[in-house]
């Protein structure tokens, strides 16, 4: 048998990951050093709300499917759908009958699921395929072919999510799941159509006296430690971990032309920054 | 049913609220059931057992179908040396964390269905992901046991770490996720040392840390980290409420760890009482002892 110190095919770090602990923490370190590629630089990951869009029906998805079709010849995009109110439903239900988050991720995905094929019927004629996780191998070539892809915006945890640190809802859904897809393919954006202008410093549906936040720091806005957020906690932590996405985006969909201003690079809405990451690629 | 706001509502608690409100989010802790109370997680390592081949496999295989009769065991299988290799490529390449662990997880799928394959003729079969969210209870009815990927499937969508690029979801806190969502009666994980040290004890001389010792309150220097951060982590969130939920029924008198381990071999173990876990972590040594590896060249591996 040949030791992996013999062994000239292996890099430096490779001999050290075959015979160290993965839980070393000078060999994780070491991982550092190496490159960050970006395995699809030009999409924009987009996420559709589920209740803030897809609940509200023909008036409010109609629009967005027509900005979407508007801007398949100029931005290629990764469409993720939110789940909504049949998702509130139905975990209100299993959290009486006292099933584990694990179980309340699986059902949660099928709403996501379920938005993603109404999606993918109205959006059908333009060639637009609705990719299941499993098939992701393969999405690099409908976005070529097509411009946009649509997904479900859950990460595939199924009863594998872990618990909160709080309560019983599975904190990793649609959010994040398109987050994590936008950061690994090192996508150009990731924006978010929501029903409201962005981030607010309350609720803005119960407190009138709630403030626009045009742009904050993750840093800033993890720091206020507000009692509401316009996106789920765990994208903010993972922004924080993150290699490739360095700013999010949410903008109002109710509103024709906030998504392809924000698609454009404009700062429409709120944008969350990674205050860390800016000041290195300043540097 | 058309509400003012414009969006068709579905009536339940969380109907038109913020998931993401701190006050909504507390208010939704109740109990939670265990959904296969009889089950017992038991992790083989890659490193630690697979990669030394048969001297270390099969007799922890027959240990395994000797406690059939008694003992509903699931079990799951880490990658070893082969993820290693497929990391250090990967990592040369650039390739993102969320890339390293859908073309590691295929690694621990290799080892799985290498284990089922040994234990075929006593009805244990190989389950992907998606067939033990649907199809477990069955497997476990018609045999008593089934072999799964331990790591857990989250693929691209795998976290980012803080420090490095390593996917921190690995095969340990695969089988921990796992023995949690169906409240398993104990979660074991099969390495080649006596459980937790304070140092690595192939390396430098490590104190075994004390059998019983709480998670959170035995957290090691990193080096000695014999089960991966993150299915301890996951540990520490483990919910309370499980123990004390009316219908949660966890076989009592007879059945408790102590006798599968008389049954067997004498281990020596660390045990991680989470705090607020009713599902124990065991961490046993089932290496043969003079583990002169032939399959696996490094002398300081785990899984």
């Amino acid at each position: 048998m040949v030791k992996p110190t013999d062994n000239t095919l292996l890099t430096e770090l490779g001999k050290r990951l075959v015979s160290g602990s993965l839980s070393d923490a000078a060999i994780q370190s070491a991982t550092e050093a190496t490159p960050n590629f970006a395995i699809l630089p030009w999409v924009n990951v987009v996420k559709i709300g589920g209740q803030s869009i897809m609940d509200r029906g023909r008036s409010a998805v109609r629009p967005v499917v027509d900005e979407i079709v508007a801007n398949l010849p100029r931005h290629k995009m990764i469409l993720g759908t939110g789940a909504g109110t049949r998702a509130r439903h139905v975990y209100s239900l299993a959290i009486d009958l006292g099933l584990p988050v694990g179980v309340l991720t699986v059902l949660g995905t099928a709403v996501a699921w379920q938005n993603a094929q109404m999606l993918q019927y109205l959006l059908a004629q333009h060639g637009i395929a609705f990719i299941e996780p499993e098939g992701f191998a393969s999405l690099p070539h409908y976005l070529m072919e097509r411009g946009a892809v649509i997904c479900q915006g859950m990460p595939p945890y199924k009863l594998w999510e872990a618990n909160p640190e709080v309560g019983r809802i599975p904190p990793e859904r649609t959010d994040t799941g398109c987050f994590l897809i936008a950061e690994v393919f090192g996508a150009r954006r990731m924006i978010y159509l929501k029903d409201e202008d962005g981030l607010y410093t309350a609720d803005p549906k119960k407190d009138p006296h709630a403030e626009h936040i045009a742009r904050i720091s993750v840093q800033d806005l993890l720091a206020r430690d507000l009692n509401d957020l316009v996106v789920e906690r765990a994208v903010l932590e993972l922004m924080l971990t993150a290699r490739h996405i360095k700013e999010i985006q949410f903008v109002n969909g109710l509103k024709p032309g906030q998504l392809t201003a924000a698609l454009d690079g404009m700062p429409v809405g709120t944008i969350i920054y990674n205050a860390a990451l800016a000041r290195e690629t300043a540097a | 049913m058309i509400a003012p706001a414009g969006a068709q509502h579905v009536a339940s608690s969380l109907m038109r609220e913020s998931l993401m409100d701190k006050a909504l989010i507390a208010g939704t802790e109740s109990p939670v059931r265990a959904i296969l109370p009889n089950l017992n997680v038991i992790q083989i390592g890659g490193l630690s057992i697979m990669d030394r081949g048969h001297a270390a496999v099969l007799p922890l295989l027959e240990e395994i179908v000797a406690n059939q009769e008694t003992y509903t065991q699931v079990i799951g299988v880490g990658p070893g040396v082969r993820a290693r290799h497929i990391l250090s490529v990967g990592l040369d390449l650039g390739l993102p964390t969320g890339a390293l662990a859908t073309l590691a997880a295929k690694s621990s799928a290799q080892n799985a269905y290498m284990v089922s394959c040994l234990l075929a003729s006593h009805g244990f079969v190989y389950l992907e992901a998606p067939f033990v969210v649907q199809l477990l209870p069955a497997m476990l009815a018609a045999a008593r046991g089934a072999v799964f990927n331990g790591i857990p499937p989250y693929d691209l969508w795998e976290h980012p770490p803080a420090l490095g690029k390593i996917p921190p979801h690995g095969s340990d806190a695969g089988s921990y996720l796992l023995g949690e969502v169906f409240g398993a009666r104990t979660i074991i994980l099969i390495k080649d040392v006596d459980g937790l040290y304070d140092a690595d004890p192939k390396t430098s001389s490590g104190r075994r840390v004390h059998p019983g010792d709480q998670c959170s309150g035995a957290h090691p220097p990193a080096t000695a980290d014999v089960a991966d951060r993150t299915g301890r982590a996951e540990a520490d969130h483990t919910r309370a409420p499980r123990q004390e939920h009316p219908h949660h029924q966890r076989p009592q008198g007879g059945q408790s760890h102590t006798r599968t381990r008389r049954r067997s071999r004498r281990h020596t173990h660390t045990r991680l009482a989470c705090r607020e876990t009713s599902t124990p972590i065991d961490i046993i040594s089932c290496a043969p002892p003079e583990a002169g590896s032939r399959l696996r060249p490094g002398p300081s591996a785990r899984a």
